[in-house]
């Protein structure tokens, strides 16, 4: 290429450099390339794991924690995070629990209901961090307060014996899937639309890639913040409503659990940390990658106690590769301004 | 005196460059980057590189500092070959680099970041921080700057912060200097006061490597220039005496650059469309007045910090300030948002800061283009379509020149200039009636400059209104229909612009220069 060419339109004839290009900047494309090795290898060594019970089983462990992985993705991409995923859940847990066993009130209305305290605790959580202060003390301080709240309302005693409606949504199939499985997939595209289609969904990733730039481009920052965060904590009810309706019962603790796994799903499904970016499917992806994950080292005959050391693994390994794609990215750049 | 000095340090040097580079090539995966590129620096002299964005001027740096090798070709240090692997090794010998951007540590004091090289280099031994603050003194002093060592770095400005780092290159016993760009943040004021000390820096012997877009500066500063253009010499070592500036461009563009004045704009009916009374700012709560007519272009000339930015950011409602009035076309106006202040009033502002707050340098042109207008794009049930963004986007990458294979292209991928244009045509895309443009061609080669100014002036002329934020003085005579000048916050004076730079300018700078003395007063009012 002479430098007469360079000087000209095209900036980015890099023969050789195109297949590397194309695997580190298509956002999912590892974890879908690790997903498909897993459950290959799951396939080729165990009779087990390809069994309509045991994909059932793994759909149902995974619904959960890719509504989980959502949640906070949204919060990422904006460049921020929310570490009350869990204890959302957890009080949402409690809300429906309580309006439903010592109320009475029908289901349908207690999971609105459920719904509802998730967006308004999200939005409080937004509105406090709009004030100023950095949201990681906002939302670990959330975190607290709404464990706190859920824990004392119940004792820690969960509602049992859940009406029979309710439990029976938990654990009803459509053509042999389940159907929280189902509704977590909905979500998933939902939010994939919005990202694609809304200015809600430009805007969440246009303040995550520079939140002064997005404020002189007109993006009302206080409100979209708020919005944010009420979607996160929306979300997060659904993860929790779907929980307890799976489970039958309604533990405050219900999220404890979700900390860890809510940051692994997006990671692992290439969201960067410092926002701007988001993939859905990367994150759903990611999701699925830990439930088969689990499931697999079940079939292995792996103590299942091992799992969070897999996961912290898995979730270094996304951090590297990340990493790789941030240098072969830069060094791109470095090529392509020179060339300009 | 400087002559003499510097003759008198010719004398002392063997014989010959301190530097030279001789038919230096390097590629990238794709890319030449520098094909057969020759370069030398006389003892203490300085001595201009020059070239537009991409001309290659970057990776020659890279080359001298040592961060990158070249493919070929042979680098002589003081008379003899040397092999620089990295950074380290071309600061032990003697070769200092001081950045673009700042490379300070903010919390720690002046003293200690002048000698950082000192802290960070021995990890084993205790560092007695008064002997750093004593010792860092010297170097400080070498380049005039008045702040105790004992100082924090964070509450300095630019311009001080751009001296500790030259310090900090001369503790280091440098005796070649290079300066990237070190004036493209500063003010005009402190640029003079830099350009003095580089001088006396020569003086003393260091020989000086200036990079810089600024010709002005390349003019009063430099003893030679070398000039690259797509990689190759554009032109051996020339000296900078009887250098014509005219010259000068056509050696960076590459064909003879129509230097003259834009077509001469004609009358039109002055129809108020911006006026604003007693508007307080964040830097001041002295309130400033002007009015904007449709299809101007109002100038507004000042310092770093003379409160023009700020004055701009309070009308578009971006910090909340309240008082004074606003008019817009004829309506009082209440703008409290820069939202509002868009979709409402349709008024609009480019940022100074690219990098920092125009653009979202992650995200793709198109991405960036349309971000202040998604809502306008939405099509039913409130969609919004990524062929439309693509469509809006093809448009203004036809109508500014902005250099790309697709608009799928990320933003930060792209030279200077095309990142303005870009930043630009974000807002263009709102189809304002007023823009504020601020300082749109800092940093940025002078053709991409040329291909601005033309894109403002055409505005001008399709009716739209334009408050021009400018710092650099031809650019405000060669644009601006008449000019308001800032200085201590608000509003000192008018000048109306005949195109006639040495009238204009001398009326500007009594402007500022002369407050309070009635020397200033009587130029400013004169003929």
């Amino acid at each position: 290429m002479s430098p007469r060419e360079q000087s000209g339109t095209d900036t980015r004839a890099k023969p050789g450099a195109s297949a590397i290009r194309a695997l580190t900047t298509a956002g999912p494309a590892a974890v879908t390339v690790a997903v498909v090795i897993l459950v290959l290898a799951l396939v080729l060594t165990t009779r087990t794991f390809a069994t309509a019970d045991n994909l059932k089983v793994v759909a149902l462990g995974s619904a959960v924690t890719i509504v989980v992985g959502l949640a906070q993705m949204i919060v990422i991409s904006a460049g921020g995070m929310n570490l009350a995923v869990g204890a959302t859940g957890g009080l949402v847990s409690v809300v429906c629990g309580s309006l439903m066993n010592t109320y009475g009130v029908p289901p349908a209305l207690a999971v609105i209901a459920g719904l509802a305290a998730g967006a308004g605790t999200g939005a409080l959580i937004g509105v406090v961090i709009v004030r100023g202060f950095q949201p990681f003390i906002v939302t670990l301080a959330a975190a607290s307060v709404l464990t706190g709240i859920g824990l004392g309302v119940t004792e820690s005693i969960p509602y049992y014996h859940l009406p029979d409606s309710f439990q029976a949504f938990g654990s009803a199939t459509v053509a042999g899937v389940p159907l929280i499985f189902l509704v977590a997939l909905l979500l998933a595209v939902i939010l994939a639309a919005m990202f694609r289609y809304t200015s809600f969904g430009r805007q969440i990733l246009a303040f995550g890639a520079n939140p002064r730039a997005a404020a002189l481009s007109g993006v009302p920052l206080g409100s979209l913040q708020i919005a944010i965060y009420a979607l996160s904590g929306f979300i997060a009810a659904a993860a929790s409503v779907l929980l307890v309706a799976r489970l039958g019962n309604a533990d405050p603790a219900v999220g404890k659990d979700w900390l860890l796994v809510s940051f692994a799903a997006p990671i692992i499904g290439g969201t960067r940390l410092t926002g701007g970016y988001a993939s859905v499917l990367g994150t759903v992806l990611g999701a699925l990658l830990l439930g088969i994950l689990v499931n697999g080292l079940v079939q292995w005959n792996v103590n299942v106690f091992f799992v969070q050391l897999i996961s912290g693994l898995i979730i270094l390994g996304a951090g590297g590769f990340e990493r790789v794609r941030e240098v072969v990215a830069s060094a791109g750049e470095r090529n392509e301004r020179r060339s300009a | 005196m400087s002559a003499a000095a510097s003759a008198q340090v010719s004398r002392d040097a063997t014989s010959g460059p301190v530097l030279e580079l001789t038919g230096v090539n390097k590629s990238y995966p794709g890319v030449r980057a520098l094909v057969d590129v020759s370069f030398a620096l006389e003892p203490g002299t300085v001595h201009a590189l020059l070239g537009e964005n991409g001309a290659g001027k970057s990776t020659l740096i890279r080359i001298i500092s040592g961060v990158e090798r070249p493919d070929s070709g042979t680098y002589r240090l003081f008379g003899g070959a040397a092999e620089i692997r990295n950074p380290r090794q071309a600061n032990q010998k003697g070769i200092s680099v001081v950045h673009q951007e700042r490379n300070l540590v903010s919390t720690f004091t002046v003293g200690e970041n002048v000698l950082l090289d000192r802290i960070i280099g021995d990890g084993t031994r205790l560092i007695d921080r008064r002997r750093i603050h004593e010792d860092a003194l010297p170097f400080m002093e070498m380049v005039g700057l008045n702040v105790p060592p004992t100082h924090g770095v964070g509450t300095l400005s630019a311009a001080q912060q751009q001296l500790i780092e030259i310090a900090r290159a001369l503790s280091t016993n440098a005796r070649i200097l290079l300066l990237d760009e070190p004036t493209a943040s500063i003010s005009l004021k402190e640029a003079s006061a830099l350009i003095q000390t580089i001088r006396k820096l020569r003086d003393r012997g260091t020989s000086i490597i200036f990079v810089s877009h600024k010709l002005e500066e390349v003019f009063a500063l430099c003893d030679s220039v070398n000039v690259l253009r797509d990689g190759r010499n554009a032109s051996g070592r020339l000296p900078v005496k009887g250098l014509a500036r005219d010259e000068l461009i056509s050696l960076m563009v590459g064909r003879t650059y129509a230097t003259d004045a834009l077509p001469v704009r004609a009358a039109r009916p002055r129809e108020p469309v911006l006026e604003v009374v007693d508007r307080p700012t964040e830097a001041t709560v002295r309130g400033s007045s002007f009015t904007l007519h449709r299809g101007e272009i109002l100038g507004w000339y000042g310092l770093v910090g003379s409160g023009r930015t700020e004055l701009a950011r309070s009308v578009i409602g971006a910090d909340s300030i309240s008082g004074g009035t606003v008019t817009v076309r004829g309506r009082q106006a209440n703008i409290r948002s820069i939202a509002d202040a868009l979709h409402r009033w349709r008024i609009g502002y480019v940022s100074e800061n690219r990098q920092l707050e125009g653009l979202f340098l992650i995200h793709s042109i198109q991405r960036n283009i349309a971000a202040p207008i998604w809502k306008r794009l939405r099509t039913g049930f409130g969609l919004l379509f990524g062929r439309d963004e693509r469509r809006l986007a093809e448009e203004y990458k036809k109508s500014l020149g902005i250099r790309t294979p697709s608009v799928a292209t990320v933003v930060a991928s792209l030279s200077g200039g095309n990142k303005q244009k870009v930043s630009l045509g974000k807002w263009l895309a709102t189809k304002p009636e007023i823009l504020f443009i601020d300082e749109p061609t800092v940093g940025i080669d002078v053709r991409t400059k040329h291909e601005i100014h033309q894109v403002i002036f055409n505005l001008g002329e399709a009716g739209t209104s334009v408050v021009l934020i400018s710092s650099d003085m031809p650019e405000m005579i060669r644009l601006a229909d008449r000019i308001l000048v800032f200085n201590g916050g608000t509003i000192a004076g008018e000048v109306p612009n005949n195109k006639n730079y040495d009238e204009v300018s001398r009326r500007i700078m009594s402007l500022i220069m002369g407050r309070g003395s009635p020397a200033g007063a009587e130029a400013a009012h004169a003929g």
